[in-house]
């Protein structure tokens, strides 16, 4: 995008104006909430809402020493991180096998994969359960991590295959020629050339896993729960505590949107199967 | 025994057969252009030959090895890329020397190799470069240097002047041609310009719906074409050929048998513009002064339109009316399929 | 007369561990709902068991709650979807211009959809909706109204508004992207034919955007069915089943009441509606596929 300056007139600043107060009034429950994270609980709920005023970490120290709650962020991060690598060591070489050797039948099995995307949760809900339940697996990180992992193939899929499909065939041809057998040729070439957007697609499936819900909520308990989880315990009155709740919350999300943020583009790409670009 | 040899090489995509059964023996140190319309299947013969396509029907035999199902890493073959397809993450010395650090070569043989190539390239000042800091012409020799370096048994070439500007192509040409009087390293070049096909080439394969059309020297093929449409690809501007009935009675008397509802071929150079009065009457159309040569089309009254070539600069405008005086010694005759019956001696 | 081309044995062996997990996550989940529900299962009374064929499906349409649960899918999925087009669309065509901090006002306004949805609905609830503290509740007071109880006295519309904060940045980003594709050339050529903006917006910009608009409507189509934790985490679906849609209904009956026969054929119903939405997603997403 070319950046030039704009010249001045009354309509720029007038959609200036606009833009910028639609922008604040959406973001305001987001921007209040990580206030509020930096308030005492006396300020939290102060009538009418403090906006000035001193902040402090004690919400974040506290929250830091709830042994559950670090439990808890523990099952997110190791669910997300495990999911998103096994997603990946399983989608990548599929994607590669239908970006490169395309085959009559790989629209088909692309569509497919969409397919699967949409059955929703509460299909399998039964089963899953009836299954985890007798092989004793109910409130386990592995049966999160692999009912994680199915439900991301799709977009993990689709969206290497989009990377893949990005890198022109004959710079692979050329290391083919070139004596680089298959590995050879992944390793040294396509791997260098992909990386971003396998990043890119990792980082989007990674924001995704830690931000999903359904699962955590109804196959978990103590043992295995997520933060979603978590969070969720705190809609009992156990006493209005909003500042920590601010805190916890600020910490459970703030680095999955800036995880978010850098992964833009592949998430337009990603969410909509590639229907936009 | 021929270097390379093709034996009824077929391709299949799907249900359309792309190559229809080619037998072609190339020598050791010969330069051999495929050339062709789009879609006659040049590129997919020489993809076939480097291994990038799976060879359906037939046999590929290189210094006596058959090399029908060798995968290409393993059939000591190189390729210059239309697109170049340098490694756009190495630096251009990491992508000359990339295939020999696959074979495991010595680091100093590795060096001394690239090195002497960049010298003959012209490339010695931009060996820490990335493509992307290099010009078209600059990426082009690098993709060139990339194949030397290996040393390989056949240089194939896809396309290569094709996406450069004109005045480098001509300039790019002609250092490929001295790079094989140099080397002396069997060629495979591919290309729709027959202006590269008649310069580079030993010999010229003429390949159309994957068949070959002909086989043979450039000058062969333009003095003695097989059938009409290599006598129309070869030479620029086209051949002029007319159907037989349209031609005035005094030259088809002069048709040889087995011309029955075939054509006559000129060249334009064969074909000579005079005032109205004397040969064939005909209207100026358009002319083309290129300063060593002028070209005048011009339409007869049956509507034929006829191209002629002088090296002299013309007086006659458009719209004027001439006369077209026909070499017939130099004529080309085909019969009713297009074949050639008999050449100018 | 067509051979095989180049050996297929490696790209189908490449592709063989995803399409084969797929397809076990598919079918297995299926084929066991399936028949869940057709027999008595409920945990509650292990001991009945037995083939009943479809009354499970009976059950699950004459529970007094199925038709508002029904209800409020629709109204969720109409509304939520309305809002975050209209919203997206105005928001895309705004910021489709430079202005100063551009960049840092799209940040701002992707960031709701990255919020976890457990986070986001508290975060209304007790911050925005409360009625004594809450935000929204001081706004009101500014103003000299009676402060809402959102989430007792409108809690399909608060879940509504929920889940359209969070849903909104997709929209608008699909938007903003599809709009960066326009051709500039087109415009310019309109704007001096002499088109007002709202002329151009008719012919050129809404063309442009209706393939997205239309994408966008069939992927929330299919998320928004599946709208769970919010209504999990605020309202529990109620106060009754004022704010329970069809997700929670079928969760309701799985993990509450523990009737997992009736659940499977509500779950089947649900997934049949799915996959009418996705018919269509997938016929354009297919027509886009090259």
């Amino acid at each position: 995008m070319r950046h030039h300056r704009p010249t001045v007139t009354p309509l720029l600043m007038l959609r200036t104006l606009i833009a910028w107060s639609v922008t604040l009034i959406l973001f305001f429950p987001l921007g209040w909430m990580a206030l509020t994270a930096f308030k005492t609980e006396l300020q939290a709920i102060a009538v009418p809402p403090l906006m000035l005023f001193e902040p402090t970490l004690e919400n974040f120290a506290i929250v830091q020493e709830r042994s559950d709650y670090m439990h808890y962020a523990l099952n997110s991060l190791i669910t997300s991180v495990s999911a998103t690598i096994l997603g990946l060591a399983i989608a990548a070489p599929a994607a590669y096998a239908m970006a490169f050797y395309p085959s009559k039948a790989t629209k088909d099995v692309l569509m497919w994969m969409l397919s699967t995307k949409m059955m929703p949760a509460v299909g399998a809900l039964m089963p899953i359960y009836v299954l985890a339940q007798a092989s004793n697996l109910l409130d386990s990180l592995f049966t999160l991590t692999v009912i994680f992992t199915l439900s991301t193939l799709p977009i993990m899929v689709w969206m290497l295959y989009a990377v893949f499909k990005d890198i022109p065939k004959e710079i692979l041809d050329a290391a083919r020629m070139d004596g680089a057998s298959l590995w050879q040729e992944a390793r040294m070439v396509l791997l260098p050339l992909a990386m971003g957007g396998i990043a890119s697609t990792g980082l989007l499936c990674l924001v995704l896993i830690w931000n999903e819900a359904f699962w955590s909520l109804t196959l978990t308990a103590a043992k295995a729960g997520t933060l979603a989880a978590l969070i969720a315990q705190y809609s009992s009155p156990e006493g209005l505590f909003w500042a920590k709740l601010s805190a916890a919350s600020l910490l459970a999300i703030a680095p999955i949107v800036v995880f978010g943020w850098f992964s833009q583009k592949q998430l337009v790409q990603g969410l909509t199967f590639g229907a936009v670009k | 025994m021929a270097y390379l040899e093709l034996k009824g090489i077929e391709k299949f995509f799907g249900e359309h057969r792309a190559i229809k059964g080619i037998d072609l023996e190339i020598q050791p140190g010969e330069f051999v252009v495929f050339v062709g319309p789009s879609g006659c299947g040049k590129s997919t013969l020489l993809r076939l030959i480097a291994g990038l396509e799976h060879i359906d029907g037939g046999q590929l035999n290189l210094d006596g090895r058959d090399i029908t199902a060798l995968p290409s890493s393993k059939r000591d073959l190189a390729m210059v890329f239309q697109s170049y397809a340098l490694y756009p993450h190495m630096s251009v010395y990491e992508n000359m020397s990339f295939a020999l650090k696959l074979a495991n070569e010595r680091k100093e043989v590795i060096d001394e190799k690239v090195r002497r190539a960049a010298d003959i390239l012209n490339l010695t000042d931009y060996l820490e470069r990335t493509p992307g800091a290099l010009s078209g012409g600059q990426r082009q020799r690098v993709a060139i240097g990339r194949a030397i370096v290996r040393a390989p048994k056949v240089f194939l070439f896809d396309e290569p002047l094709s996406n450069l500007d004109a005045a480098l192509r001509g300039q790019t040409r002609v250092e490929i041609a001295q790079l094989h009087r140099d080397l002396g390293a069997t060629t495979i070049y591919v290309t729709h310009d027959q202006v590269e096909a008649m310069t580079l080439a030993d010999r010229v394969v003429v390949l159309r719906d994957g068949l070959i059309e002909q086989v043979g020297s450039p000058l062969d093929l333009y003095d003695h074409p097989a059938n009409q449409f290599v006598a129309q690809f070869i030479g620029t501007p086209q051949m002029n050929v007319a159907a037989l009935q349209t031609l005035p009675s005094a030259v088809q008397s002069t048709a040889p048998s087995g011309t029955q509802g075939g054509s006559m071929g000129l060249r334009p150079e064969s074909v000579s513009i005079t005032s109205a009065t004397e040969g064939i009457a005909a209207t100026v159309v358009l002319i083309e002064a290129l300063g060593a040569e002028t070209l005048i089309y011009a339409k007869t009254a049956a509507g034929a339109q006829i191209v002629s070539r002088q090296a002299q600069r013309t007086a006659f405008k458009v719209g004027e009316q001439v006369g077209l005086q026909l070499d017939l010694s130099h004529a080309h005759w085909f019969d009713a399929n297009g074949r050639t019956v008999t050449n100018p001696a | 007369m067509s051979q095989k081309s180049a050996p297929r044995t490696l790209p189908r062996l490449l592709q063989a561990p995803a399409v084969l997990s797929l397809l076990l996550w598919m079918i297995v989940p299926l084929v066991m709902t399936i028949y869940f529900s057709t027999i008595r299962f409920n945990l509650m009374q292990p001991e009945k068991t037995g083939f009943i064929g479809l009354e499970n499906y009976e059950y699950f349409i004459t529970d007094p709650s199925f038709w508002p649960a029904v209800l409020n899918t629709i109204l969720l999925l109409g509304w939520v979807i309305v809002i975050t087009v209209v919203m997206g669309l105005f928001l895309g065509l705004l910021t489709d211009a430079p202005f100063p901090g551009r960049g840092i006002a799209r940040v701002l306004l992707i960031s709701p959809f990255f919020v976890m949805p457990t986070v986001n609905a508290l975060l209304w609830k007790h911050m925005m909706m409360n009625p004594v503290y809450g935000v929204l509740a001081q706004v009101w007071l500014f103003f000299g109204a009676e402060p809402i109880n959102w989430l007792t006295d409108y809690p399909l519309f608060s879940i509504i508004l929920i889940v359209s904060w969070q849903w909104l940045p997709f929209a608008a980003l699909i938007f903003i992207t599809a709009l960066q594709s326009m051709d500039r050339e087109q415009l310019e050529a309109a704007r001096m034919d002499g088109a007002t903006y709202l002329q151009q917006l008719r012919h050129l910009y809404l063309p442009h955007l209706s393939r997205p608009i239309a994408v966008v409507v069939m992927i929330e189509m299919i998320f928004l069915l599946s709208v769970f934790a919010e209504i999990f985490t605020t309202t529990q679906g109620g106060p009754s089943d004022a704010s329970t849609n069809v997700t929670f209904l079928i969760f309701k009956q799985a993990l509450l009441d523990f009737d997992f026969g009736v659940a499977s054929a509500g779950a089947l119903f649900a997934v049949i509606i799915a996959n009418i939405a996705a018919i269509f997603l997938i016929r354009l997403v297919g027509k886009n596929l090259n």
